[in-house]
C-alpha cells in the first residue's frame, strides 16, 4: 500500500514538473520571440495584388545610424483585422508589400515592434528619439542603397491615424515608418498612439 | 506531510499552472480600423480591393506587446517555481531510494 502511494506520488510530481517546464518554455518563447497579428491567407478573395515591384527592389536591410538600428526587412501583408501586418519577431522590421517599395513613387511603409511580451526593447523602442534631418538607409536585394531623410514626425491616437497619407501610393518617393507609443490600452491590448516618421528619398 | 497532502499540493500546483497559462494564451490584436480608397471608413478593417484606384489602405499595425508584461511574467515565474520544486522533490525521492537500497 505504502509502495503504491510512493509510485503515485512520484508519477504525479513528474507530470506536474514536466508540465511546468513546458509551460515555462512555451511562454518564454512566445513572449520573447513570437510576434502577434498573423497575416491572413493570400488566397482570400478580397486580398489585393502585390504591387508591381521587381524582386530586386525588395528591401533587405534597414538602417538608422543615429539610433543604432540595423535590421533585416521582412514582408508584411494585411492581418485578419484588416491592419498592416507586423514582423514575426521583435528584432526585424517589415515592409508593407501591397504598397510601393522603397525608392518607388509613393509611400513605402515599414513597421517594427516597440517592445516584446516581457516589456523588453523591440527594434523601434527608441524611434521616438529620431530627429528631423536624420538619415535612413535601405539596402535592396539587388544591392542598391537608398538614402532617405526624415522630414516630419507625428503621433496620432491609434484610432485616428492618417492612413491615407501614411499609405499614399502616389505622392513623392517616401518611406514612412510606424510603430506604437503611448499608454497601454488593456481592453484593446495595444498602445494608445502610433508614431509615424515621414521620410523622403534624397539619393541612391 | 502525508502522501495524500503531497498529491493534493501537486494537483493544486498543476491546476494553477494550467489555469494561469490558459488565461495568458491570447496575444494582442487590435482593430484600429481602416479607410478604403473610396473614402469611407470601414470599422471592421476590411480592405476594399474593388476601389477605383485599385490600391488598398490597411489599418495601422499593432506593434506593441509589452503592456501586459507584468502578467506575462507571472506565468513563467509560477511555472519555473513549480518546475524547480518538482525537480527537487524527485531528486530527493531518488536519493532516498538509493539510500534504502
Amino acid at each position: 500500500m505504502e509502495h503504491t502511494k510512493k509510485i503515485t506520488l512520484t508519477i504525479m510530481t513528474s507530470i506536474v514538473t514536466v508540465t511546468a517546464v513546458v509551460v515555462f518554455g512555451w511562454t518564454i518563447v512566445h513572449a520573447l520571440w513570437y510576434a502577434p497579428d498573423a497575416e491572413v491567407s493570400y488566397s482570400r478573395p478580397h486580398m489585393p495584388a502585390m504591387a508591381a515591384v521587381d524582386p530586386g527592389d525588395y528591401p533587405e536591410r534597414f538602417e538608422i545610424p543615429a539610433l543604432n538600428i540595423d535590421a533585416a526587412v521582412q514582408q508584411a501583408g494585411i492581418n485578419g483585422k484588416g491592419n498592416m501586418g507586423v514582423p514575426d519577431n521583435f528584432t526585424d522590421v517589415a515592409w508593407y508589400k501591397y504598397g510601393p517599395a522603397p525608392g518607388q513613387t509613393g509611400s513605402a511603409v515599414i513597421d517594427g515592434h516597440v517592445d516584446n511580451g516581457l516589456g523588453l526593447d523591440g527594434v523601434f523602442k527608441h524611434l521616438s528619439d529620431i530627429q528631423i534631418g536624420d538619415d535612413i538607409f535601405v539596402d535592396t536585394k539587388s544591392g542598391k542603397r537608398l538614402h532617405f531623410v526624415v522630414r516630419e514626425i507625428d503621433s496620432y491616437p491609434y484610432k485616428d491615424v492618417a492612413v491615407d497619407r501614411l499609405f499614399n501610393p502616389s505622392d513623392a518617393v517616401r518611406l514612412n515608418l510606424v510603430t506604437c507609443e503611448g499608454v497601454w490600452v488593456k481592453g484593446d491590448k495595444t498602445y494608445d498612439h502610433r508614431l509615424v516618421v515621414y521620410t523622403e528619398l534624397v539619393g541612391n | 506531510m502525508t502522501a495524500k497532502k503531497l498529491i493534493s499540493a501537486a494537483t493544486l500546483g498543476f491546476l494553477l499552472t494550467a489555469g494561469v497559462a490558459a488565461a495568458q494564451t491570447t496575444y494582442p490584436t487590435t482593430n484600429t480600423g481602416s479607410t478604403n480608397t473610396t473614402g469611407t471608413t470601414d470599422t471592421t478593417g476590411t480592405t476594399n480591393a474593388g476601389s477605383t484606384t485599385g490600391t488598398t489602405v490597411p489599418g495601422t499595425p499593432n506593434t506593441g506587446a509589452g503592456g501586459d508584461a507584468g502578467s506575462d511574467v507571472l506565468v513563467p515565474g509560477t511555472s519555473s517555481v513549480i518546475a524547480l520544486a518538482g525537480a527537487a522533490y524527485l531528486a530527493y525521492l531518488t536519493r532516498r531510494q538509493r539510500m534504502t537500497l
